[in-house]
């Protein structure tokens, strides 16, 4: 490791673990702690990745996981950032986005041709003809992008999980760690996160040469663990802020969704770069990522730098540089007046040339641009441009920039606040909050440390004020001292069009003042012709940039110009962080296991798992649902028909409101009878349909559709409140199973396991009992959906397995069969019934359904009854209807929704389908227009294909018209 | 299992694969244990689900509901959603006006006695016996995984109250309370979502290193 330094103070690794790993296939060496970015500089390796577009090779420039030069992919995982990625043994990795690995890459020829690449191009290029755009598109997207994904890789399941605290710090650094005591002294559960592996922020490496830094940094971490109430969280990123202090964080393993009362966001700032001559290639890095390396990592950032200083943090970066035996050449000083800081002082005492009014016009690579070779500086004119006549040519092998921050202002944005330019910062610094957030340190534009301390305290003590608690007086915000620690404008145009704003996608200056002479000269526009923010790095290093040049071209002032819009999330994240575990809770029968153990095939219906039928070894679908049905109608079958709606309506009111709610009439309801009840809403519309047992004078018990259950439960509560009714209404839903027996031999089948008397004559058709089944307490009702005797029979959950096993073994004699929902939906299609949700839509009302007869005669009030006699005023504009099609086997038949035609007009479609039935012919219903809703009219369906189907109208119901079966037919009654 | 099953636990399936000790308790199987008692009485102090479905509850609702109570002996809350500690480890809580859930124990008859006593011909109350499944989340890391399914800080919730909220994407009623100085969250939730949340909550359990119990740990009097 040629590049590595003795121990530093302050450096996160531990020499004594060495760890090997590989990169682009080669093998190297670093140290626990080692990110692999810093671990391959110490290696003395400088290429490191290649740029998005042009793929010029890049090296380190922030090490701070604010622009994307080292992004590796390997072992599954792409798009791994080198800056934040630490090494571990066997780790193998190479850079994403090269065609023949990273030094040589192929790709780099499109460098070449930049010049003919200007931005706009693909979208002036490559949209005509409109057929080659997906040729193009694939080519595009092979030679410039990010990582390939590997479909083969399985993420490993990322838990979120939720966290509560009164207060959040975001961010660990002096300002951050001083809020959290401020706060944690008062008592408040605080909870401070930093996305650095260890706290302290900028005291673990800005440190400038001043030995109290780690001290002070030890002094606050060691008050902090003294609070019990104050929790700090390492490698962890504050990645969005939502409403009512909903804020997401991100760890290594996992996405915390965490609700404090008020939010404290000490976040900092990001050093932001210069643009002049090819100040992206390796070689050419922020002060600060200088800094990291010496400190964090004890790696020295090169041999011989040029320093480009606009500001005193500069000379704190050259004098650690110089400690670090790094010889310095020159610093190229923007000020015309220099710094008169001490440390500025140091470092010309220690025979440090510094040129003052100086730029960094142009840095010289050697050969393939893999390593600097030397700065061309030049003075600067009254106007700031470079005089280039007087340039010099210093050698060296880095240019190291430190020209001015800008706040980490993400969170801030998304919070609500908004911001003001401060000409005596050169920066932006919030200028209102909303209530509960708060912003301290150099995100507040306070740089001096110690005043960073004393903003935190400020910060943290004015959170515990807005959360009730009595403190001392916080004081108020500090402001900056001495001259602006960030230049107003490090730009510099040059011919050679390789001064980069945006390292993400490649954009240099040129293409931001074409794209203003194009008309695009507001900062959203530029953006998005641009791209320039759009990259990984969201901006982070060029959207300051950005708006310098934008509003110099426009000759208006940054608060003028404005800016882009924050979204989370901050930085990026994994999508498994965001996917989590899944959970999609279904709801499951009591007899789910029971199905299954039988063949079920489960299938989603609503938010239930249901058997769709049950399999049979050799026979396909279609014949086990015909099979299943045919059973049904000849011998007897039983169905869990448990996810069916149950209510209870109990109270001196409940006849009257049921009569509110349904069509029908219910005050003259017998006890032990049962009613169709269809429920409309106020616009007429049906919403539900069921059955309404009376059990008692006040006691109704109700039926509803299995997905419809929740939502008209919500309503009769509604309802039960508008109208004022004296009513208790209760969802048994799920408390209560249900089996329906059905089939000629049920009453056969079923009257040896109960104590209810089954006679036709004293529990005839429509009746309801309670008594009890296999010795369990049950409700049984005589009910007809599916055209054949049957019984309804409902029991507490916990006991059904043992009723249906009781069911299964009585009614084996007789040929019993489970039959799931597909055979069900035949049955009651054969026998004409609707349901609600397929057959009815979301305008559908009752006198276009066909059931008009279930419409109350005379009543004075229901639900939508208004609406009805409106819509019973004007003509209808469809009516469902029954069709039955041609029962050649050859032909094709509609799906539901297939539409029907007539004379090209879309007039009606089909609801419901079933191509085999126990008739043996194919049978549907369908809206059609109503003058095609006669029996015997031929209507034409269109397939998928465009291909037409005749059919006709038939009068419903298709089985039984004359109601015998359900009504009690003779057991031995054979239908098919 | 001599007595007769005649009723299940709405996880009954899953708890039949993990073939585990059985008893029967009120008519319904009950997984006694897992694995050695001993050791699951000791997870109870780190992390341990138990499911606890066999516990009576018995729903009263109604506008005479609260005096009915009160007849039979009980000191109703009044606050909703407080709960009423009653005898042998049953609890009343109020979920509404006029809305109640006796939570009994195993060896408690006090469910059956109050459905038994309601009189067919009493106006406005309305009893039922529910079929929730019923959880136990106990010890120590408990907490760790309602962190991790749901959003609400359960540890702030006051004592003695139930709270309906989600856990794992599942509308239920969670009660914390205490086994031996341990946390436990008791979870009540729709019996047709039980097997959902509870697989749910055992892959959770199961990374956090802890293990699922048998009823047995707290009923020691039924094995």
């Amino acid at each position: 490791m040629p590049e590595r330094l003795p121990p530093q103070p302050t450096h996160w690794i531990d020499q004594d673990q060495p760890i090997t790993f590989r990169f682009e296939g080669r093998s190297y060496r670093g140290y626990s702690g080692d990110v692999l970015s810093s671990a391959l500089w110490a290696n003395g390796v400088r290429v490191l990745g290649r740029s998005f577009k042009y793929h010029r090779p890049r090296g380190i420039f922030s090490l701070a996981g604010h622009d994307v030069n080292v992004m590796v992919e390997g072992q599954g995982r792409t798009n791994l950032r080198g800056d934040l990625l630490p090494i571990r043994s066997g780790m193998d990795v190479c850079a994403v986005n090269t065609w023949g690995g990273l030094r040589r890459d192929w790709l780099k020829s499109i460098g070449w041709f930049s010049r003919f690449l200007p931005v706009g191009f693909y979208y002036k290029a490559f949209h005509t003809p409109r057929r080659l755009f997906p040729f193009y598109e694939r080519r595009i997207r092979r030679i410039s992008g990010l990582g390939q994904i590997d479909p083969e890789s399985d993420a490993p399941v990322s838990p979120k999980d939720y966290a509560f605290c009164d207060l959040l710090i975001a961010g660990g650094g002096p300002a951050g760690l001083s809020a959290a005591i401020a706060a944690g002294e008062q008592g408040l559960r605080v909870l401070a996160v930093d996305e650095q592996p260890r706290p302290g922020g900028s005291l673990c490496w800005q440190t400038g040469g001043d030995p109290q830094a780690e001290s002070l940094r030890q002094n606050l971490l060691k008050r902090l663990q003294e609070l019990d109430n104050v929790e700090l969280r390492c490698n962890t990123q504050a990645g969005g802020w939502y409403s009512d202090h909903w804020i997401a964080l991100f760890d290594e393993v996992r996405m915390t969704k965490l609700r404090a009362r008020a939010t404290l966001l000490a976040t900092g700032c990001f050093e932001q770069p210069a643009v002049f001559q090819n100040n992206d290639l390796p070689g050419v890095l922020l002060g600060s990522a200088a800094q990291r390396l010496i400190h964090l990592y004890a790696a020295r950032p090169c041999q011989r730098a040029v320093v480009l200083a606009a500001n005193s943090d500069a000379y704190r970066v050259a004098w650690d540089l110089h400690t670090a035996g790094v010889q310095l050449a020159g610093i190229a000083e923007l000020r015309p007046e220099g710094d008169a800081t001490p440390i500025a002082q140091q470092v010309a005492d220690a025979g440090i040339p510094i040129f003052k009014g100086h730029t960094v016009y142009e840095a010289i690579p050697g050969r393939g641009n893999h390593r600097l070779r030397a700065a061309r500086i030049c003075p600067l004119d009254e106007r700031g441009q470079p005089r280039t006549a007087h340039a010099l040519r210093i050698d060296c092998d880095a240019v190291v920039v430190s020209v001015g921050w800008t706040p980490n202002s993400g969170l801030i944005y998304q919070a609500g606040g908004r911001f003001r330019h401060d000409d005596g910062l050169q920066q932006l610094v919030p200028k209102t909050l909303p209530d509960g957030v708060f912003v301290a340190g150099r995100a507040n534009g306070v740089y001096e440390l110690q005043q960073q301390l004393a903003d935190g305290r400020r910060a943290g003590l004015q959170a515990a004020q807005y959360l009730g608690c009595e403190t001392p007086d916080p004081g108020s915000a500090l402001g900056h001292q001495g001259s602006p620690p960030t230049h107003a404008y490090p730009i510099f145009d040059h011919p050679g069009k390789h001064n980069f704003v945006d390292l993400d996608e490649d954009l240099h200056l040129t293409d931001f003042v074409n794209a203003h002479s194009e008309g695009y000269d507001n900062i959203e526009l530029m953006k998005r012709f641009t791209t320039v923010g759009m990259g990984p790095s969201q901006g982070k290093l060029s959207n300051n940039n950005a708006i310098r040049i934008l509003s110099q071209l426009n000759q208006h002032t940054i608060e003028e110009t404005g800016t882009t819009t924050s979204r989370p999330f901050h930085q990026p994240v994994p999508l498994s962080h965001l996917a989590g575990r899944r959970f999609h809770p279904l709801r499951r029968s009591p007899l789910h296991q029971r199905h299954i153990d039988l063949g079920g095939q489960m299938v989603h219906a609503g938010n239930w798992l249901r058997p769709e039928y049950y399999s049979r070894p050799g026979t396909t679908r279609a014949a086990c649902i015909l099979e299943e049905a045919v059973n049904v109608r000849n011998t007897v079958g039983l169905i869990d028909v448990s996810p069916l709606g149950k209510i209870e309506v109990n109270g001196q009111d409940a006849a009257r409101f049921l009569e509110a709610i349904y069509t029908a009439r219910f005050q003259k309801q017998k006890v032990g009878r049962t009613r169709y009840g269809l429920a409309c809403d106020e616009t007429g519309v049906i919403i539900e349909d069921g059955v309404i047992a009376r059990i008692a004078n006040d006691r109704f018990y109700v039926t509803a559709t299995s997905s419809g259950a929740a939502a008209f439960y919500r309503d009769l509560q509604r309802w039960s409140l508008i109208l004022n009714m004296h009513v208790t209404l209760i969802n048994v839903t799920s408390q209560l199973a249900a089996l329906n027996l059905a089939g000629p031999h049920a009453r056969t089948v079923l009257q040896d396991l109960t104590d209810v008397d089954l006679d036709p004559e004293r529990f005839p058709y429509l009746g309801v009992r309670q008594g009890f089944v296999a010795g369990i307490r049950a409700t049984l009702m005589r009910v007809g959906f599916l055209g054949e005797l049957g019984y309804e029979i409902h029991l507490p959950a916990s006991a059904t397995t043992h009723v249906w096993n009781v069911l299964m073994q009585a009614g084996n004699p007789y040929g019993i069969r489970p039959f799931g929902i597909e055979a069900q939906r035949l049955l009651r299609l054969e026998k004409g019934h609707l349901i609600v949700g397929q057959d009815t839509d979301a305008l559908t009302h009752p006198l276009e359904a066909n059931v008009e007869w279930a419409l109350g005669k005379d009543k004075p009030f229901y639900i939508g009854a208004r609406s009805l006699e409106i819509l019973r005023r004007q003509p209808l504009t469809r009516r469902l209807v029954g069709l039955t099609f041609e029962s050649n086997s050859e032909q094709r038949l509609p799906q539901e929704c297939h539409l029907i035609i007539q004379d090209d007009d879309i007039v009606g479609r089909i609801t419901s389908v079933a191509p085999n039935t126990t008739l043996g012919f194919p049978i549907a219903m369908a809206f059609v227009r109503p003058d095609l809703a006669a029996p015997k009219t031929r209507i034409h369906v269109r397939l998928d294909d465009g291909r037409l189907v005749q059919a006709r109208v038939t009068q419903l119901p298709f089985y039984d018209p004359d109601n015998h079966r359900q009504h009690a037919p003779n057991s031995s009654n054979k239908h098919v | 299992m001599s007595e007769s099953v005649i009723h299940h636990s709405p996880i009954h399936s899953w708890l039949e694969v993990r073939n585990p000790h059985w008893t029967v308790s009120r008519g319904m199987a009950v997984a006694l244990h897992f694995g050695a008692p001993d050791r699951e009485e000791q997870s109870l102090q780190s992390l341990a689900l138990c499911d606890q479905s066999a516990t009576p509850k018995l729903s009263v609702k109604g506008p005479g509901a609260a005096a009915w109570l009160e007849q039979q002996g009980l000191t109703v809350p009044s606050t909703v959603y407080a709960a009423q500690r009653l005898d042998h480890g049953s609890r009343l809580f109020r979920l509404g006006a006029d809305e109640f859930l006796v939570q009994g124990s195993l060896d408690d008859e006090l469910t059956d006695r109050l459905f038994r006593a309601q009189d067919t011909e009493l106006h406005d109350v309305y009893c039922l016996q529910r079929q929730d499944a019923t959880f136990l989340l106990a010890g120590t890391r408990a907490v760790q995984v309602l962190s991790q399914t749901c959003g609400l800080d359960l540890l702030e919730t006051p004592r003695e109250h139930l709270v309906f909220t989600r856990v794992a994407g599942v509308s239920c009623a969670v009660f914390a309370n205490s086994h031996q100085d341990c946390p436990t969250f008791q979870i009540g939730v729709d019996p047709s979502l039980g097997l959902a949340l509870w697989t749910s909550l055992v892959q959770i359990v199961e990374d956090l290193e802890g293990t699922v119990v048998g009823l047995g740990c707290l009923y020691p009097e039924l094995q």
